[in-house]
């Protein structure tokens, strides 16, 4: 059972992405309305927007936000193939005793792409400030901030092209095993062949190549994630595509000593339609999965290690402000009813995670 | 655990279910899922606005699993929780029985404190006025005091040694059906008057079914007609009923039983209560005519309400494992008399310990609204006490791994829920190396309140050895204080980081400030870092540029000089800062009396054309045009060729003076 709070936006269109700063204190909102919005929650865990702007000419696909410790940065990109960094500083003094206000600046704006940026995202810190950008023409570039002081400069470091036209990706941001793991999808239905791919940094060609293609998902790709790693000896990739995917990607050491990885994956049809996102918790522990039907499906991961769906959100229904179940836990030896909190709102049932 | 139905909610987002439309979520760091409409629209579709742009609000849900911890009154109990579960990971696994036992005792009165402190808390005046708290206290006091029955229970059953289990399921049962025994405790203070009262009968038929004779016969002897032959015979044979005690020969107490038994029956057939059917009604129950009892399950509760009782009167020395049969036959007794009654959750996990279906229980647990608090320290217990390994092995169920798994789980939600992380740490700490990996996951991510919160967090990481942790903390804050234009805090944190960019970005910062203004930031941190400035060739040179300005602030010009003239020779100048540097050189070219010796003047002059002018000529491009020009501004002149000029006069007449002095001093 959950309790819902519910907010609004001011965004005159869909939403295309939301996305949480490290400490889930703060959320970035971009939409086809061809604006970002910054929102703070405050002390009593009220949402308000604190900044607003018009970041792209064309609807904005995703926005992710950089490791505090390079500051409050974020970026954006958009059908207008173009990325942008943004960063938030502090504005002129109104006067001594008012807190500063704070403002959002563009740092820069990548131009390299031809063709619409469909993903962007920053890489895991220990890489330093860089940042990777997938676009429709099937190039991943990977730009790098030299100076973190300042972030006007952002020049590419790496540059991989594909055959395929690209939809997402996703930074690996475990250090196990391999540096620099990158994962790209495909949301191309003409060819028949592997539409996910994974990039790695080659010491002998110092530069980023692709290293594999994972061949068992061959249906179109609209979302990849790396899982957190919490002490794992492989790594794991969840795929959105016709079904959901999570791809095991273990390092295997052959006898002439050189490491490959074998790729397992693993097929969950419970939407039955096609799967949009999907967004690993901080510990992928569990998983949440966008499908088409109107559905949100989460997943757990049960104290046998298995993935089970442990729960469907659905778009329908009769608002957020519900009655209680009725099949609700009535633990009461004495009262005389259970009295449900659902002051916010509530929706269903306690979840059985086991 | 086997789980066909998943449970599914609903939402109700107008603009999500439009067509085309479907719902998307994601994690947000903490415990919180936000939800949202969400449209697929691939990159090659032409950028329009979606036909439903602007018909329905744009929502984002922020969604939660229900939970009372946040009440903050329940801190106390997952604080003592913690401490008693600490406790337990130090005792092992191979301690006494009567260890766990005292451990089981523990959580239980932590629980019961809660709830004292709960109902204590509802009637404060502030928890008056709000009734969402209220209402969310009442909850938490009805959860708490079933998962602190249903510990009680289990206790009695699995954790204790005694085979002896009647008493305590009598005390166990009346603990928590107080209301009869607030009735008799009344009746005994009206003494003979509460025979006049309407339910006087139908009370003590209930004290008698919940198996309180003692007071049953206080009340009896209070009655008006106590001194009457029928209640005196009643009060022998209720006085004589043998007690079974723990040690006692069973076979000599069971011809003591039948024995009184058949002389109570023999009795009630010579019509010996005739005169008094309610006292012969009271008699029936204690001798276990189905017929009575039957009709007082009919005035039952709950299922479990008078089978302690029953047990009392016909199998007082029922064992664990003879218990289970005689629950299942008084709960399929209960079921027929009583066809329209359903069993709710708690009536049917009591079940489930009573019948020793603990898989059942277990599963059944989890769906209680705690968080799974009954759960988690319930299995820590029992994997540590080790009863019922033989239970779990036979039902398949990885005792260690489900532990495992549960305390994980536990740990992880308390460290991700804000005011609550640091009574996960003793849960993860015992999660080995997956618990240290999510610590280090976790802990970097909660939020930096105050600078004595990242403090406390930083020596939780270094205690676990996670220096990335603790580095990461430090360099946050160093960033925070920075954007905050603290740059004496940032620095120091930055410092503390270790971190060679960051430092060497701060001081360059630093550098970059002085040279342009003439204002030196956070002197005061800055002649505090003595050796702690090898982390980084800037941060040395910040150092030692910071003592040249101290030594010439304080007039003492000759050490002053000698330190200058070592910073230029000492190749870690950076580009940008030359024409500070050499400016500074130009009073005391120019002081009246000579500071600087011939060949230290030549040393100056040589800086000045091999490595000034050189960098000057590297950024200026082919028209002459100097694109660096900000950054080779020094707040003392006008433009780079300004400085040059007068730093190659000022040289030239010094040099010529030192000549002199030098080559007419007298000879020593």
């Amino acid at each position: 059972m959950f309790d819902v709070e519910t907010i609004t936006a001011d965004h005159k269109d869909v939403i295309h992405d939301v996305v949480f700063d490290y400490y889930g204190r703060r959320m970035a909102t971009c939409s086809s309305d061809q604006t970002v919005m910054i929102w703070d929650e405050d002390a009593q865990g009220k949402w308000s927007v604190t900044s607003s702007w018009k970041a792209h000419s064309g609807s904005i696909w995703r926005v992710s936000w950089a490791h505090p410790e390079f500051g409050q940065v974020v970026a954006t990109c958009s059908f207008d193939r173009t990325a942008s960094v943004w960063e938030e500083v502090i504005g002129e003094k109104v006067s001594t005793t008012n807190t500063p206000t704070r403002r959002w600046v563009r740092r820069t704006t990548l131009v390299d792409s031809r063709t619409s940026v469909t993903d962007v995202e920053f890489a895991p810190k220990y890489l330093g400030l860089l940042l990777a950008t997938a676009s429709a023409d099937g190039i991943i570039r990977i730009y790098e901030a030299p100076d973190i002081m300042n972030l006007s400069q952002w020049p590419v470091q790496h540059e991989i092209a594909n055959k395929l036209p690209l939809s997402c990706l996703s930074w690996n941001t475990s250090t196990y095993m391999v540096t620099q793991l990158l994962a790209a999808g495909s949301d191309d239905s003409a060819t028949p062949t592997g539409k996910v791919f994974l990039f790695a940094y080659s010491d002998n060609a110092r530069k980023c190549v692709k290293i594999d293609t994972v061949n068992d998902i061959t249906d179109p790709v609209t979302d990849v994630a790396f899982a957190p790693n919490a002490g794992r000896t492989f790594h794991m990739l969840a795929v959105a595509s016709k079904d959901l995917y999570i791809v095991n990607l273990r390092g295997v050491t052959d006898s002439t000593g050189t490491t490959k990885l074998d790729i397992q994956t693993v097929k969950f049809s419970d939407h039955n339609c096609p799967v949009w996102r999907v967004c690993w918790n901080m510990l992928a522990t569990m998983l949440i999965s966008t499908g088409d039907d109107g559905c949100v499906r989460l997943w757990r991961m049960n104290y046998n290690k298995q993935w089970r769906c442990a729960a469907v959100l659905k778009a329908e229904g009769g608002g957020p402000t519900y009655e209680p179940a009725p099949q609700t836990p009535t633990l009461a030896a004495t009262a005389s009813a259970t009295a449900k909190y659902y002051k916010k709102g509530t929706i269903g049932n306690q979840v059985p995670w086991h | 655990m086997n789980d066909n139905t998943v449970s599914t909610f609903e939402l109700g987002d107008a603009l999500a279910t439009r067509f085309g439309n479907t719902l998307t979520g994601v994690f947000v760091p903490g415990s919180k899922i936000a939800l949202s409409a969400y449209r697929h629209v691939k990159w090659n579709s032409r950028d329009v606005p979606s036909e439903t742009a602007g018909q329905d609000p744009v929502l984002i849900y922020l969604a939660q699993e229900t939970t009372l911890f946040d009440e903050p009154v329940l801190r106390s109990l997952l604080a003592e929780s913690n401490i008693t579960f600490a406790t337990l990971q130090e005792l092992g696994q191979r301690a006494p029985r009567a260890e766990y036992l005292r451990i089981s005792h523990m959580y239980r009165s932590v629980v019961r404190a809660s709830l004292e402190r709960l109902e204590h808390a509802k009637k404060s005046p502030e928890v008056q006025m709000d009734e969402e708290r209220q209402q969310r206290i009442s909850e938490t006091v009805i959860v708490f005091y079933a998962a602190e029955c249903l510990w009680h229970l289990f206790e009695i059953l699995y954790m204790q040694q005694s085979q002896l289990i009647v008493p305590q399921l009598l005390d166990w049962a009346r603990f928590y059906a107080p209301q009869i025994e607030d009735r008799a405790t009344d009746f005994l203070l009206m003494a003979e008057e509460a025979s006049e009262n309407d339910d006087y009968w139908n009370v003590l038929k209930s004290l008698v079914m919940v198996g309180a004779l003692d007071v049953t016969r206080a009340i009896l002897r209070q009655n008006r007609k106590a001194s009457q032959p029928a209640f005196k015979a009643a009060e022998l044979i209720l006085a004589s009923m043998p007690v079974y005690k723990e040690g006692f020969p069973l076979k000599k107490f069971n011809s003591q039983w039948e024995h009184w038994h058949v002389d109570a029956e023999r009795k009630i057939r010579a019509n010996t209560f005739g005169s008094e059917p309610e006292l012969e009604q009271i008699l029936q129950l204690v001798t276990g005519s189905n017929e009575h009892w039957d009709a007082g399950i009919k005035e039952s509760n709950e299922w479990y309400e008078f089978l302690p009782g029953y047990l009392l009167y016909t199998k007082p020395t029922c064992k664990p494992f003879e218990l289970k049969i005689a629950a299942a036959n008084w709960l399929n007794r209960w079921t027929l008399l009583r066809p329209n009654s359903q069993l709710n959750n708690m009536s049917r996990m009591i079940s489930q310990l009573m019948e020793h279906d603990l898989r059942l229980f277990i599963y059944d647990t989890q769906r209680i609204n705690d968080t799974n608090w009954l759960t988690t320290h319930m299995i820590d217990l029992i994997y540590h006490s080790g009863e019922l390994k033989g239970y779990f092995e036979q039902n398949n169920i990885d005792l260690p791994a489900l532990r495992h798994s549960m305390i994980y789980e536990y740990g992880s939600y308390l460290m991700s829920t804000r005011s609550l992380w640091q009574l996960g740490i003793d849960y993860l700490d015992c999660c080995k190396q997956e618990g240290k990996a999510a610590m280090e996951l976790l802990l970097p991510r909660i939020s930096l309140r105050s600078d004595r919160h990242a403090l406390k967090l930083m020596s939780v990481a270094r205690k676990r050895g996670l220096i990335d942790v603790e580095q990461e903390i430090c360099k946050v804050l160093s960033r925070q204080s920075f954007d905050d234009e603290r740059y004496g805090n940032a620095l120091e944190w930055g410092i503390r980081s270790k971190d060679v960019l960051l430092v060497t970005g701060i001081a360059d910062f630093i550098l970059k400030n002085y040279s342009q203004t003439g204002n030196m930031l956070c002197p005061d941190v800055i002649v505090h870092i003595k050796s702690r400035m090898f982390i980084s060739p800037r941060l040395v040179f910040l150092s030692k540029y910071f003592e040249f300005y101290e030594l010439y602030r304080n007039r003492d010009f000759l050490a002053a000089v000698e330190l200058l003239v070592n910073l230029l020779n000492s190749k870690i100048t950076p580009d940008y800062f030359w024409p500070s540097l050499l400016i500074d050189t130009v009073p005391l070219l120019e002081s009246k009396d000579p500071k600087i010796f011939s060949n230290e003047t030549v040393a100056i002059l040589h800086h000045l054309e091999t490595e000034l002018v050189p960098i000057i000529e590297r950024n200026t491009d082919k028209l002459g045009n100097k694109n660096a020009e900000t950054v080779f501004k020094d707040y003392r002149a006008e433009n780079i060729d300004e400085i040059l000029n007068i730093l190659r006069l000022a040289c030239a007449r010094n040099l010529a003076r030192s000549l002199v002095i030098e080559n007419t001093s007298p000879e020593s």
